[in-house]
């Protein structure tokens, strides 16, 4: 059971650390000066064809190297935006339809930004691989917090001469958050 | 408590005094640990049902039960901008759990009604004020316990509605913030300062935490 508690603790480590810290920035902003910074370019666009937000998304992909979901699209006759996103860099792209040009204005997170769109992230259903695997880290840490909650509750157990202020302060967070989760459902 | 004879962090030559305050800051961060666990055991299990959640597909629009309709008198006086008008619903209505509407959430529908959206954690009370009819529309989209959950592992006090439910809450999430960072940390010094030899603790942490550089440094 050590053993449990041991592995599951120290391989999400560095995830529950991020969350701690990301939670932290997002309660009290103000702690954490923001770090982002925003850059504009012209990349070339050779389209032979009538462009689409799609196919102009790949060809950036491919062409210019831009990774990320595409996202935010908005298209007229005149015109395409669109935004390709991961979570340290958001580029929103617009192409003027007929230009062999497209603005890139790039926003790179620093690494309170960076932290901060992590801990949004969460899915399987991303367009993007990575955002998948990460995803799939969420599901696990998620699990791994049962895991450590059950075997901590347990290791605690053992522990003869801590029963009766484990008890206590277990105890109170039983009683404490299940009451107010029962009275803001009934709300 | 105390360490066992195979656990001890000792070096052979240190001074028995250092060792002594080694193993007393050991305890010290042991029991720290582990009262920090159980003192927030029920904000971990809420994280990491929210984690599952978020990881699971939503669920589609259409699954979603239908809005509880009701209709309440309330006459408008018509004398007032819509922020006071939002202030004066929100008195006249108390909607549970829900904190009063800033100017930017105000809306107005296609004939030109104020369209007040109070979210709670339990989901949304949307109020449309029928000024021409002297009467509040009330639709009432009540989330799942799940997703109820979910918001509420992201309420804390800045964010947290006047509510006293809603604020004793956000304390209790302020409170496990700092408790998964001080667990974090010293779970691994509590791994390091024992049993750092651990083949299966070497595994995992170098595991988890190359996995998490990689991924930060691709998703950069």
């Amino acid at each position: 059971m050590r053993n449990t508690h041991l592995a599951f603790g120290l391989s999400c480590w560095l995830f529950l650390l991020m969350y701690g810290v990301s939670s932290l920035q997002m309660s009290h902003g103000g702690w954490f000066p923001k770090t982002e910074t925003v850059t504009e370019t012209s990349v070339t666009i050779d389209m032979e064809e009538a462009p689409t937000p799609r196919s102009l998304a790949r060809q950036l992909r491919q062409d210019h190297g831009l990774r990320g979901n595409l996202q935010r699209i908005r298209q007229n006759r005149k015109r395409i935006a669109l935004r390709i996103v991961r979570p340290g860099t958001l580029h929103d792209v617009t192409y003027r339809i007929g230009s062999d040009h497209a603005s890139v204005r790039t926003n790179r997170g620093g690494f309170i930004e960076m932290i901060n769109r992590i801990h949004h992230l969460a899915g399987l259903g991303h367009e993007y691989e990575l955002l998948n695997v990460w995803g799939f880290f969420v599901g696990f840490v998620s699990v791994a917090l049962f895991g450590l909650g059950a075997t901590g509750v347990y290791l605690w157990f053992k522990h003869y001469n801590e029963r009766v202020i484990g008890l206590v302060l277990l105890g109170f967070s039983l009683a404490y958050g299940l009451t107010l989760i029962v009275l803001v459902r009934v709300a | 408590m105390s360490l066992g004879k195979h656990e001890l962090p000792l070096n052979p030559w240190a001074d028995r005094r250092i060792c002594d305050r080694v193993v007393a800051v050991y305890e010290l961060v042991k029991k720290i640990h582990m009262y920090t666990g159980l003192l927030t055991f029920s904000a971990l299990i809420v994280f990491g049902i929210a984690g599952v959640q978020a990881t699971l597909p939503a669920p589609s629009r259409r699954d979603r039960p239908e809005a509880k309709i009701e209709h309440v008198d309330f006459e408008a006086p018509g004398n007032l901008a819509d922020k006071q008008l939002a202030d004066r619903v929100y008195e006249t209505l108390k909607p549970p759990l829900a904190r009063p509407l800033e100017t930017w959430a105000l809306r107005h529908d296609g004939q030109g009604n104020l369209v007040l959206p109070f979210h709670t954690v339990n989901g949304l009370r949307k109020v449309t004020v029928l000024e021409k009819e002297n009467r509040l529309l009330v639709a009432t989209e009540r989330l799942s316990l799940v997703q109820t959950l979910n918001h509420l592992h992201a309420t804390v006090p800045r964010w947290a509605a006047p509510d006293l439910r809603i604020r004793l809450w956000a304390y209790y999430m302020e409170m496990a913030i700092w408790a998964l960072i001080g667990m974090s940390l010293s779970g691994v010094y509590l791994w390091l300062a024992v049993r750092p030899g651990s083949r299966w603790g070497q595994v995992c942490f170098g595991a988890g935490s190359a996995a998490f550089l990689v991924l930060y440094w691709l998703a950069r």
